[in-house]
């Protein structure tokens, strides 16, 4: 793997199935898919597969990332990012939140504030941040921070495709809402394209 | 009466004939939307799945959100189970009433009563409600008003659903049928007859095992190798005399124990589905045995009376036929009196699936009891269901003893 610049970086979302293809200067050409089995729970809607670390490489955060707060939900419900990320959160509805996170990894809270203003909130540590609202019980999302940028979300049927991924041996992990997340260690060959399979349980 | 069997069952099989999709639709079938017969081989006698579905605390092995419909209304989201002991843990009530109704109608012909054809209209009309409460809590409920303007609270309990995990440990504390009646008249029992085992009492108001009780029972399942059968128990304290307030400090025990030798699993299988099979899932080619026991102090008309009851149970599923049997011995020791009376109940019935909307069953019970005369009875039946939520029921009690009393009732069945 070749050092990634952020003048290479290209984000592409991928529709409903989720994805984020890197388009990377003198990246690698390898690809690691397969499919996430999500067992106790209706779909594999919001299941996040990713690289977690890659030692003795740095990733410049990605910018403009916003967690919406829009019909009393948060858009997205899962969203990924880099470590040292700082994300946006507006308020897009007619009422007023109040977002905090009792997570370990990013414990904050924002306070209450109406429609219009913004709040930012940087994700400085790895790991996986839950997202309440302290007005409605019913709202939460996830914010996946991670080491590197090689990320995807994975479709309700669970396949995902994971392109441009760095040659070497690194842990892979797919992590989803109210289920053991699962890592495996992989190894992956230059131009090699690699299924991996998960499974996770409640 | 023959003329009555005939006619009824006449009308049954022409309304059988008319098209359309049957549709149950009390309460867990509005939930997974599906039919009734997903989990029972005919109102009320549940399934292998069924009791599975039971067994799980009213959700579907092993991914019971998969066949939801209609999602649940979220009482806080599962974050939040992050912020206790700082928050409520969250959280969840169906997303429409867990309510379903039940009527049924009675003819009753009794050749030795004064009216001897009856027009019971209607015999009762149930209210029934249960559901999940979010994760590891069920309940359920069933309030009777019967013929007689009377209303009963059949059934009122909250469960604690799969307290470590699994299916091998739960809490039901509240009103119920304990599991130590190895044949339940709510999830077994196909005619409007009891089972004389289950209704039998030595004196009158005495104990039986019909009686719902107040208590607590821990019970569990855990299905056995390669999915297939599987152990249940039970243990059980309940009140005893009363359901709601107790007439005596003394509690009343109880427990259950039984193996089920291939056949879908007890709790269920562990490999997900994508399907609810409609089709010959009243077959579960299997024998269970079993045991029970229960041991209580009653006071009935201010006289004390230590009793107990112990035996055991076969069920036996081959195909199309259903086999089962239970026996127990029973002991009521008045203490005052120094009267002890001793019998030994047992029921034997055949239920045979005709069509999966026609079954056969005939059923043997008898308590033969040590000081006076035994009580036989034979009961042929005949249930249709003419939709899957409606039935038809024809049962002829037969006694066998000298009064040769015979009784038929012709029962119209609804849920909705």
């Amino acid at each position: 793997m070749r050092q990634i610049t952020s003048v290479g970086l290209l984000v592409s979302f991928l529709g409903a199935g989720g994805g984020i293809a890197l388009g990377l200067q003198g990246a690698s050409r390898a690809t690691i898919q397969g499919k996430v089995t999500c067992r106790g729970v209706r779909d594999c809607n919001g299941a996040v597969v990713f690289i977690e670390s890659l030692p003795g490489r740095s990733f410049s955060p990605a910018s403009n990332r916003v967690m919406d707060q829009l019909n009393l939900t948060f858009v997205p419900h899962v969203l990924p990012v880099v470590v040292g990320t700082q994300v946006a959160f507006p308020n897009s509805d007619e009422v007023r939140h109040n977002v905090f996170s009792p997570s370990p990894v990013k414990r904050f809270n924002l306070g209450t504030y109406p429609k219009g203003v913004t709040k930012h909130v940087v994700f400085d540590k790895p790991g996986i941040v839950e997202l309440l609202c302290n007005v409605h019980a019913e709202m939460s999302a996830y914010v996946v921070v991670t080491e590197t940028p090689h990320w995807v979300l994975v479709g309700k049927d669970g396949t995902y495709v994971l392109k441009d991924v760095p040659t070497g041996s690194y842990v892979l992990r797919a992590w989803r809402e109210e289920l053991k997340d699962q890592r495996q260690e992989v190894t992956v060959r230059e131009g090699e394209s690699l299924t991996v399979n998960f499974e996770l349980r409640r | 009466m023959r003329h009555w069997l005939t006619t009824t069952c006449l009308v049954a099989l022409t309304l059988s004939l008319a098209p359309g999709r049957a549709e149950a639709i009390p309460a867990f079938a509005r939930r997974y939307q599906t039919a009734c017969t997903t989990c029972h081989v005919v109102i009320p006698k549940l399934n292998a799945f069924g009791i599975a579905f039971r067994n799980n605390g009213y959700r579907i092995p092993p991914n019971d959100e998969k066949f939801v419909k209609t999602p649940d209304v979220q009482l806080g989201a599962p974050a939040w189970k992050r912020v206790w002991p700082d928050a409520v843990w969250p959280g969840g009530i169906p997303g429409m009433p867990p309510v379903a109704f039940r009527i049924f109608t009675d003819v009753v012909v009794n050749p030795s009563t004064a009216a001897k054809v009856n027009f019971i209209f209607p015999n009762e009309f149930e209210i029934l409600a249960a559901g999940t409460a979010g994760d590891h809590i069920s309940y359920l409920g069933e309030l009777e008003i019967t013929s007689g303007d009377r209303v009963d609270l059949a059934r009122a309990f909250i469960q604690f659903d799969q307290i470590f995990g699994s299916p091998a440990a739960n809490l039901i504390v509240g009103r119920y049928e304990v599991r130590a009646v190895p044949f339940s008249r709510f999830h077994r029992r196909l005619t409007p007859s009891d089972f004389l085992a289950a209704e039998h009492r030595s004196v009158t108001g005495g104990f039986d095992f019909k009686q719902r009780q107040a208590g607590f029972e821990f019970w569990g399942v855990k299905t056995g190798g390669n999915n297939k059968g599987g152990v249940e128990y039970a243990v059980g304290v309940v009140n005893g005399n009363g359901p709601f307030a107790d007439n005596n400090t003394a509690k009343d025990f109880y427990y259950r124990l039984s193996y089920k030798v291939g056949g879908f699993g007890v709790a269920g299988s562990t490999e997900e589905t994508e399907e609810l099979q409609q089709t010959n899932n009243w077959r579960d080619d299997s024998v269970r045995f079993g045991t029970f026991g229960y041991v209580g102090k009653g006071l009935f008309g201010g006289i004390e009376d230590d009793f107990w009851r112990a035996g055991g149970d076969v069920d036996i599923f081959l195909r199309d036929l259903n086999l089962s049997t239970w026996v127990y011995r029973g002991r009521d020791d008045f203490t005052a009196t120094g009267v002890a009376t001793d019998f030994t109940a047992v029921s034997v019935e055949a239920d045979y699936v005709v069509k999966p909307w026609l079954f056969g069953i005939v059923r043997y019970d008898a308590v033969f009891r040590d000081r006076t005369s035994d009580i036989k009875r034979v009961v042929p039946a005949v249930v249709i269901a003419i939709r899957a939520n409606v039935r038809i029921v024809a049962d002829w009690e037969a006694f066998l003893n000298d009064s040769g009393d015979t009784r038929a009732r012709f029962r119209l069945d609804l849920l909705f």
